[in-house]
């Protein structure tokens, strides 16, 4: 598990990470998602050490990530895919880190074929492409068939049939009991992996729900209506909320209330309906709903 | 692509729980990086060949710089000169430590060595090992090639050759070779506090060449600083630098004076490494 407690950081007056508190539990696949800016990759570098919070901790099985004995096979982490001397080749890069946290040389060529990089290891990195500096990073992460996954931003730069199988990478990787922390833009891909979502904006926890729980809260009803204010009122005693739509102060959305619910308050109070039509936000609306709600109340 | 290997949690924290990688770990991890890049080896080569190149030059226009044409000059003179040339290796390991510490910033696969060995105490102590390590044998084989090329130089003139188990040519060369790893501790030093190979070369060599700014201070002033710099303290361990001299240091005194320079940059360095974000 990765726990975060209070974690801060701040840059001069500048705020990249405020008071943040989670726990990544293990077993489950959790996407970290928030805006550019919003601290994600400020987290990732302060749990694994690289950047020292100015207060708060972060640890990973109960440990700072300097404390633990054998980091590589403990977590296996993608940061920067970048982040490679362009005259080494593939194999080289994975064969001084596999020095560096003594794990078995045979593990690079297995990682390599596993990241399907074992035809062209032996060139310099230099001529790779975005996405095979991606496989390569995975493969990286992968060296010590560690316990937790860190990823920013994974599928970067991966193919479609990339993408499906760092799906399946991912899944599998959870439902073995591993912690797997991602970070990524690709809302619905995060849509379509992630277990639970820990979104953050400008640096604040924002919501850190389950992805069913979210997908509940993404349902709402469009509803017009020539007494929208008297219904409006009637819904939110019933423990909806409401917000009004652009097309016009007779139309709003209603959350927390089901189509069938809402027809039968309207009709109970004789409130003619012009309207009543349920829909599904994606996450990617949900997500831009919470942040740009996250940026107003402050 | 193909499927991970399972492994059982158990599996795995056993695994986990077996001893942390060593130091030689991490300095094995940071020769093989040096042994995978062309460039530090293509640097190597260059200071050997340009320690030899500079033994030559300097000995077939020693009459010019010294006055005297080489048949009259004595071996002490000869060997010195030629040994000039291991100044040159010096300035291409300074180079080469810097970069070594450097380019990792650069590039951001600092990072990755941090995450890999999160020590930072460890692995700074590696890459200063393996700088050390690049600069002994550099050192050793630049004032072996120099010496060599004086002898080729004599036996072309037909003059008498040196003799390489003289005691004051032993003692010369140990100094000269001395240089080579000393500085390029100090590059990569200041390469952890500066992050760039251009400004660790800088510094690194403004504290090589200080003591040409301080020759030009009165004698008062000469005898006050001229001992203070490594230049002195490596003169005065290869005998070039004579009793009554202001460089002068006795030979304790000059050990003495490295290890301050080194404990300085490599203190410094590793404070600024250990606490600064990555």
């Amino acid at each position: 598990m990765i726990s975060i407690k209070n974690l801060s950081k701040h840059y001069g007056d500048s705020i990249a990470v405020d008071d943040l508190t989670v726990d990544v539990q293990p077993g489950l696949v959790i996407g970290f998602l928030g805006p550019n800016g919003a601290g994600k990759t400020t987290t990732m570098r302060m749990i694994l050490g690289l950047d020292t919070p100015t207060s708060g901790t972060a640890t990973i099985a109960g440990r700072p990530y300097s404390k633990l004995r054998a980091p590589l096979y403990e977590v296996g982490t993608l940061i920067d895919p970048n982040a490679l001397h362009t005259g080494r080749t593939a194999r080289d890069h994975l064969r001084w880190l596999a020095r560096a946290g003594g794990i078995s040389g045979s593990r690079v060529a297995k990682v390599l074929e596993l990241v399907e990089l074992d035809h062209t290891a032996d060139r310099p990195v230099a001529g790779f492409s975005l996405g095979m500096s991606q496989r390569l990073g995975i493969a990286a992460a992968l060296l010590g068939d560690p316990g937790t996954l860190i990823l920013d931003e994974p599928s970067n730069g991966l193919d479609p049939a990339g993408m499906r199988w760092m799906r399946r990478l991912l899944r599998q990787m959870a439902d073995q009991g591993r912690t797997v922390f991602v970070s990524s833009h690709l809302l619905a891909e995060m849509q379509q992996i992630a277990d639970r979502v820990i979104v953050i904006n400008q640096g604040r926890l924002v919501a850190d729900i389950d992805v069913e729980e979210l997908a509940r809260g993404l349902e709402h009803v469009t509803v017009c209506s020539p007494h929208a204010g008297q219904l409006t009122t009637l819904l939110e005693a019933e423990g909806a909320t409401v917000q009004t739509a652009d097309s016009g102060l007779e139309t709003f959305k209603v959350t927390g209330l089901s189509a069938e619910r809402i027809g039968e308050i309207a009709a109970e109070n004789r409130i003619p309906l012009y309207e009543l039509t349920p829909e599904q936000l994606s996450l990617e609306s949900a997500f831009m709903t919470m942040t740009q709600t996250e940026n107003s109340a402050q | 692509m193909t499927n991970i290997q399972h492994k059982t949690k158990e599996e795995r924290q056993e695994r986990s729980s077996t001893s942390e990688p060593g130091l030689h770990a991490t300095v094995a991890s940071e020769v093989l990086k040096l042994r995978t890049l062309a460039f530090p080896k293509v640097l190597g080569l260059i200071s050997i060949v340009l320690s030899a190149l500079t033994a030559v030059l300097f000995l077939v226009t020693i009459e010019a710089t010294q006055g005297d044409p080489l048949e009259a000059l004595p071996a002490s003179d000869v060997a010195s000169t030629a040994l000039l040339g291991v100044d040159a290796t010096a300035i291409v390991l300074i180079v080469l430590g810097g970069w070594l510490v450097a380019t990792e910033y650069a590039s951001g696969m600092i990072h990755t060595s941090m995450v890999a060995t999160p020590n930072r105490l460890k692995l700074y102590t590696a890459k200063l090992l393996v700088t050390v390590g690049l600069g002994v044998i550099a050192g050793l084989l630049a004032a072996v090639v120099t010496l060599l090329s004086a002898q080729l130089v004599l036996i072309a003139q037909g003059l008498p050759a040196l003799n390489f188990l003289d005691s004051e040519l032993l003692r010369m060369s140990f100094g000269s070779l001395l240089m080579v790893p000393f500085y390029a501790i100090l590059a990569a030093a200041a390469a952890f506090v500066l992050r760039s190979t251009g400004g660790a070369v800088v510094v690194t060599l403004a504290v090589m060449f200080i003591p040409a700014v301080v020759n030009m201070l009165p004698s008062a002033g000469q005898e006050l600083l001229l001992p203070l710099l490594p230049s002195s303290a490596l003169a005065s361990i290869s005998g070039l630098a004579e009793v009554g001299d202001p460089a002068h240091l006795v030979p304790l005194l000059a050990v003495v004076s490295m290890l301050v320079w080194w404990v300085v940059f490599i203190g410094f360095g590793f404070a600024r490494f250990a606490r600064r974000d990555a």
